[in-house]
């Protein structure tokens, strides 16, 4: 479980990535499982497509049935561990908006995280970007939040319903102004 | 006279009597067990809720506990 928040500090959204580009990147996994069954299909010439492309017939190439068992399972273990990596990569990708703040996880690989942490009073604008056929169908797209002074934007990518967040975020953005403009006491001009 | 070891057994001198595929599915458990580490320590240390590391667990050693079992017997069968 996370536990950033400072003291009364209230979390309004967690938010991860799509489920869609979850899958994905599962399934660019399960395709390369499939690829040496295929290319050894074809160059053995056993099979449907390799007939139908005119690879030759090869009638030596034979292997033990325990060497192909052993090769098939590790190549299945590897793919298998690979895709709990790219899983665990998935879940600990995470965004969380505060009434403070907005924080970014970015678990880039395996030790090497990046937190950024962008203070709401110093949002100005956020931009939504929805761009493409499946992500406007899956309604999934980016986040860039222009914040005040020389720092680089803050870039959200591949959200689930970005005009949502956008939304929470300008929310509890409004809030901490309001709460500002509150706390100033008041003069009475000049 | 030079020793002479089976070609199979590319660690002959170091392994004994290993073969190529006995070594390659050592390998195989090695790679799995320091990779099954990493990903636990991720779960443990950015801390995944409970009921999610579960169902992870479960999900992961469900697979590939058996398929270590395919390897290590096959690896062992080839002769």
């Amino acid at each position: 479980m996370l536990h950033l928040n400072t003291p009364g500090e209230r979390t309004a959204l967690i938010v991860r990535k799509h489920w869609f580009i979850l899958l994905s990147r599962v399934l660019v996994f399960v395709i390369v499982f499939f690829i040496p069954f295929i290319l050894y299909d074809l160059f053995t010439g056993r099979s449907y497509f390799s007939v139908i492309l005119g690879f030759p017939q090869v009638e030596n190439v034979t292997f033990a049935p325990e060497v192909v068992t052993l090769l098939t399972a590790v190549w299945a273990l590897i793919i298998w561990i690979k895709i709990f990596g790219t899983l665990t990569n998935y879940y600990l990708d995470v965004w969380i908006i505060t009434d403070k703040r907005v924080v970014a996880i970015d678990q880039i690989r395996f030790f090497n995280r990046q937190m950024a942490i962008c203070r709401l009073e110093r949002i100005q604008d956020i931009i939504v970007n929805v761009n493409g056929f499946l992500p406007t169908v899956l309604n999934f797209g980016d986040i860039q939040i222009e914040t005040a002074g020389e720092e680089e934007d803050f870039i959200i990518k591949g959200i689930p319903r970005p005009q949502h967040m956008k939304d929470v975020i300008m929310r509890q953005h409004d809030a901490v102004v309001e709460r500002e403009n509150r706390s100033i006491p008041n003069t009475g001009g000049i | 006279m030079p020793p002479v070891y089976d070609p199979a057994s590319l660690l002959g001198p170091l392994l004994g009597n290993w073969t190529l595929f006995q070594f390659l599915g050592l390998a195989a458990i090695a790679f799995y067990c320091f990779y099954s580490l990493i990903l636990l320590y991720h779960w443990m240390r950015y801390g995944l809720n409970p009921f999610t590391a579960f169902f992870m667990m479960v999900l992961y050693f469900g697979v590939s506990l058996p398929l270590l079992a395919i390897i290590w017997s096959s690896a062992h069968s080839v002769i």
